[in-house]
């Protein structure tokens, strides 16, 4: 990051843990469900969107097999059971925290930043979270908000943010109705300076494409599709990328297990096939060997 | 699959019959396992279509399940021909969020051996792109002194091609005596070298109608395409990471950022041999100012970063080369992306190529520059 | 010792002559049968060999030039290399696709190395004995055989029933017929000065003319060379096999001694086009100092054979020079790409060699004698043939070429490309700018942003 940016996440490191201390730890992201019911301003708008997800979730399956893809593992299967065969080291890293004070790293921004203080006034509350990592800055946003934000963020003279350097998703099974960021990486040339947008997602619902804002998301929009299974609205061509058209599952979930799984399809693929072939050819050619 | 979605819905140019072309998967000039799926009208390509993922090994599902100092390898084997920056990127990544400071003495030849690599790479990428074009007998001159920086690698850090070079916290070794004349003895006969190559080059009339206005990007278009390195710089687009955002020990040394005007082959072409150079400038400094001290920082035996996430990003020899990490606390990432500047500026080929020649397909495959095994991962 | 030598290793041929007229009553079967049989078998036996060590200098050379050092393992400096080659390619699965057609696939090679083969008939390897055919329309001969050598190229990518190699055959096709009509024009003007087809005749032409017709015609060698490297497919014109494009163009399904014999067409039209320009431009078997009757100051030797001997080793020596251009040019240049080796072909080759025969004739004209119409007179009539004035008239045609008519094509030339892509690349860069601009324009008409999708 910038200097700049640097001093305001500084300064707003001290007014966050002069002002309340407690609240510092709150949007640490592993800790959902404190971050659901305790944060300050989305969490009462929040309340009333989760049973629209929860609504949305049998629609959802059917829609993700027309896409072509093999079929994401249920969704309910990851709110409701606690771990599929190999979600045991996800498991085993949600309990972890909580106990784990460790020196922490996030920081929310109150105020003194322009631009994310311009955009909490033209967003309202449809931001629901702003926070600086390690100097790095963080918006949280709400899906249906997204492509709106995602223009502001491109167009606005103050902001510029003319390049999306990358853009992946995190899985978090254990937060239910939310079990995917997508994190949109963003960097301003001219202004010299990043930010990050994430957007949460239930498993199964579809992420609005930024591809028509920048051309570069193409492609990693593929690619979060091809690991996470998560549709992207607007894609001109949503279609797996680095894993066979037919492969089983998305990778990158977490309960996704890391051994044995490509023995299936190597084992469909790698058996012989009959080519369809003028086969008298081939006898012709080994009659006049022998 | 693909071929039909390409012949659907595609304008066509006349009404001709168009014949799809499979380059690759082995095809000599997709530098490795690269598929591209050209349909053609003559030999126009009118419509072009990656088939990527063959090299696939899934390193960041890897990275989910191995510790912070287990997956440092891994970085090696992504940009096989520039293992040491990639080491760089991952290192510096969880640097910072243990917020370790790192010795003076181990960011100097962090630069020093960054900067080889650079070099090494861009010889690598203008031996091979000049060879898809069809001059041959540049890629032996650039293997020639690719060599030579190998050999430093090899006596430094053991390896010549996945160097694992960097630890986190700083290096593992220091440097042997004669490290620094080796580097100094390089970088003297390096000039000569690379006037060579030009020699060679810049103002031969069929390079010349090879390259110039081939698979021109305006600056708008690369900067949207989320084009980064020497395909951004070669439009015209002054980004450099080492300026912009300065990490390791570059704000402490004196280089230009070269640009191009048209942002043509040839103009990125023109680019890279303008950064071989710088880099040979920075490792100059970087020798003269080689400050005494440990190379290594105090670095608890098991890495446990804080919860949090970071995003940080080196200047690699192919562009931006980024790391993105989500810690839970505990002793493995929760998530690590990569990002893969070679995967990035790749998509950039399909805008590029439309329109021109299957020749000029080779040509810009070898301008972008990828190496397959960090496009696929 | 001079004489000893030359009766050792010269006189055979004489006595193989002596021999089979003695022995024979019958001349037809020695003149016509025999004795060619022998220079078949002999000159068939030397080329193909050469040929072989050819691939071998072709590997050395690269080496030389790319720092390293080539074959070196097979036998002494790696002598014996192409010996190893040739057992292996013989010795190869002989693999044929089951989706090519056969018949065809199998004789695309033939004809091939067949056209290029024939035509060594008509060469003039040395003086006297040495050419197997001397006919008296033997440059034309040559253009038309191994212009057929092309069709085995196309049969070749047709037959293989593989995209590469139809694109390679279609390449070849188009700028083996392209380069064909510039070859064909650049040497008509030598041959207005020599006034025969015949290959012996044209060197014999440049004896009695004094002048080799490299300086009476700068130009149409310029020409020729370029023209002949895009004939026989080498670089920088080597599209048809271009490895980086496609794969190996129309030999890409071949292998084995199929392959083998592609290559061996190559290496041979390689050899023949050399000869070609040797005997037109650069004096054929003459170099001066080696005569009938002296060898660079030592004679009198009045041994007629040992003179031929000397003037196969010149003819060899100058044809090697070429090739080692050839090889010198592939490993330092780049591939031209497809159109603009058209350009190159028909828009610069073709108009230059047009242009000079119309001047090469208009000086010609007019250095005539006066009797015939000539405005200078460089010219004299001796034995029922024109001859150029010694050092007036030869300085004359000289000074014409080099400061006259090179200078007014390159005018005009630089006027008829002035627009063209390959000649301006300013304007070519400029050109692919505003295309893309189109093309980015309608892309984003084609696809508008989504600017107020979002919840208001």
């Amino acid at each position: 990051m910038g200097d700049e940016t640097k001093d305001t996440s500084n300064q707003s490191a001290d007014k966050g843990s002069s002002t309340e201390k407690s609240d510092a730890g709150q949007p640490d992201i592993p800790e959902t469900k404190e971050l659901t019911a305790g944060a300050s301003e989305g969490g009462e708008s929040k309340r009333p969107s989760q049973p629209e997800a929860v609504g949305a979730q049998p629609q959802a399956p059917p829609s993700a097999e027309e896409a072509g893809a093999a079929k994401p593992s249920p969704p309910t299967a990851a709110a409701e059971k606690p771990a599929p065969p190999k979600a045991a080291p996800a498991a085993g890293h949600k309990p972890a925290p909580p106990p784990k004070k460790g020196p922490t790293v996030t920081v929310d921004i109150t105020a003194g930043d322009a631009l994310i203080d311009r955009i909490r006034e033209r967003f309202g509350e449809a931001v629901t979270e702003a926070v600086a990592t390690l100097g790095q800055q963080i918006i949280r946003v709400k899906k249906e908000s997204l492509i709106e934000l995602c223009n502001f963020l491109h167009d606005d003279q103050e902001a510029l943010f003319d390049m999306c350097t990358d853009l992946t998703a995190v899985h978090w099974p254990d937060r239910a109705g939310q079990e995917f960021d997508v994190v949109i990486l963003l960097y301003s040339v001219p202004k010299n300076r990043r930010l990050r947008v994430k957007v949460s997602l239930a498993d199964g619902e579809a992420c609005p494409s930024v591809t028509a804002i920048w051309a570069g998301a193409n492609w990693m929009e593929r690619e979060v599709f091809d690991m996470f299974g998560m549709r992207f609205e607007g894609h001109p061509d949503l279609r797996r990328i680095l894993l066979p058209a037919d492969w089983p599952g998305h990778p990158l979930r977490k309960e996704y297990p890391i051994e044995y799984r490509d023995n299936e399809w190597t084992d469909k693929h790698i058996e012989y096939r009959e080519i369809d072939y003028d086969t008298s050819l081939i006898d012709v050619k080994y009659a006049q060997r022998r | 699959m693909q071929d039909q979605q390409l012949a659907k819905g595609q304008e066509t140019l006349f009404d001709a019959e168009e014949m799809v072309l499979n380059m690759g998967p082995q095809h000599p000039s997709t530098h490795g396992v690269l598929r591209v799926i050209l349909k053609l009208d003559g030999e126009t390509v009118v419509g072009l279509d990656c088939d990527i993922g063959f090299l696939h090994r899934g390193v960041e599902k890897i990275g989910e399940h191995d510790t912070y100092a287990m997956i440092t390898p891994y970085w090696d084997r992504l940009d096989y021909v520039a293992a040491v920056s990639n080491d760089l990127c991952y290192v510096e990544g969880v640097e910072k969020m243990l917020q370790v400071e790192v010795p003076k003495r181990a960011e100097y030849l962090r630069v020093i051996l960054t900067e080889l690599q650079r070099i090494a790479s861009h010889l690598l990428w203008l031996g091979t792109h000049a060879m898809d074009i069809g001059a041959v007998t540049v890629l032996l001159y650039c293997f020639r002194e690719r060599e030579e920086i190998l050999k430093i690698f090899e006596d430094f850090i053991g390896a010549r091609l996945t160097a694992h070079a960097f630890r986190i916290g700083g290096l593992w070794w220091d440097t042997y005596p004669e490290f620094e004349p080796r580097v100094r003895d390089f970088l003297k006969i390096l000039p000569g070298r690379v006037d060579e190559y030009e020699t060679l080059l810049n103002a031969n009339r069929i390079w010349l109608q090879r390259t110039v206005g081939i698979g021109i990007l305006p600056a708008e278009e690369a900067i949207n395409l989320s084009l980064t390195g020497p395909l951004l710089r070669g439009s015209g687009v002054k980004y450099d990471v080492r300026k912009a955002q300065p990490y390791s020990a570059y704000s402490d040394f004196n280089f230009e950022i070269p640009i191009g005007e048209n942002g043509d082959t040839y103009d990125r072409y023109l680019v890279r041999m303008e950064e071989i150079k710088q880099s040979a400038v920075i490792i100059e400094q970087a020798l003269d100012g080689l400050p005494e001290g440990p190379v290594m920082a105090k670095v608890p035996k098991i890495i446990k970063p804080p919860v949090g996430e970071i995003y940080h990003s080196i200047e690699g020899p192919k562009g931006e080369l980024g790391v993105y990490m989500v810690s839970d606390g505990t002793g493995k990432p929760y998530r690590m992306r990569i990002r893969p500047p070679s995967y990035i500026n790749l998509q950039s080929l399909k805008r590029m190529a439309i329109g021109h020649l299957v020749a000029d397909v080779v040509a810009l495959i070898g301008t972008i520059d990828i190496v397959l095994g960090e496009v696929d991962r | 010792m001079q004489a000893i030598l030359a009766t050792l290793l010269f006189v055979a041929p004489d006595w193989v002559v002596r021999l089979t007229r003695e022995r024979r009553p019958n001349a037809f079967w020695a003149e016509y049968i025999v004795w060619p049989a022998i220079q078949i078998v002999v000159v068939l036996f030397i080329v193909l060999t050469l040929v072989a060590y050819l691939v071998y200098l072709e590997r050395k050379v690269s080496a030389f030039m790319q720092a390293r050092l080539g074959p070196m393992r097979v036998g002494p400096w790696g002598l014996l290399q192409p010996l190893a080659d040739g057992i292996k390619l013989l010795l190869k699965e002989d693999i044929i696709p089951i989706k090519a057609d056969r018949a065809v696939f199998i004789v695309a090679p033939i004809i091939s190395v067949v056209s290029a083969l024939v035509v060594l008939a008509v060469i003039p390897w040395g003086a006297a004995w040495a050419t197997i055919a001397n006919i008296n329309i033997g440059l034309l001969f040559i253009l038309a055989v191994s212009s057929v050598g092309v069709l085995g190229l196309v049969l070749a990518g047709w037959g293989s029933n593989s995209k590469y190699s139809l694109l390679g055959a279609l390449r070849s096709s188009a700028q083996m017929v392209s380069y064909e009509i510039g070859m064909g024009l650049s040497i008509i003007g030598a041959l207005m000065f020599a006034r025969t087809l015949s290959m012996s005749g044209i060197i014999d032409a440049q004896r009695l003319d004094g002048m080799w017709y490299l300086f009476f015609q700068p130009l149409g060698f310029l020409v020729y060379a370029v023209s002949a490297l895009g004939e026989t497919n080498r670089a920088p014109f080597d599209l048809p096999e271009a490895e980086s494009e496609l794969v190996a163009g129309y030999h890409t399904e071949y292998s084995g001694f199929r392959w083998a014999l592609f290559f061996m067409a190559e290496y041979s039209a390689m050899i023949v086009t050399s000869a070609v320009a040797v005997t037109v431009f650069l004096g054929g078997w003459m170099l001066p100092g080696v005569t009938g009757t002296s060898l660079f100051g030592f004679g009198p030797i009045s041994n007629p054979t040992l003179h031929t001997f000397a003037s196969i080793i010149v003819f060899a020596a100058k044809i090697m020079l070429l090739i080692y251009a050839y090889m010198w040019f592939r490993w330092t240049w780049p591939r031209y790409r497809y159109d603009q080796l058209m350009e190159l072909g028909w828009k610069w080759m073709i108009p230059a060699a047009l242009a000079n025969i119309v001047l090469t004739g208009i000086w010609y004209v007019l250095a005539l004698p006066e009797s015939q119409g000539g405005v200078f007179g460089f010219m004299h009539e001796e034995k029922g043939r024109l001859i150029p004035n010694r050092w007036a008239g030869i300085a004359y045609f000289i000074v014409t070429a080099f400061v006259v008519t090179i200078p007014i094509v390159w005018g005009l030339l630089v006027t008829i490309n002035r627009r063209s892509r390959d000649f301006n690349l300013h304007d070519q860069r400029q050109l692919q700018m505003q295309l893309r601009r189109e093309r980015l324009e309608k892309m984003l008409q084609e696809q508008p942003r989504p600017a107020e999708t979002g919840l208001q």
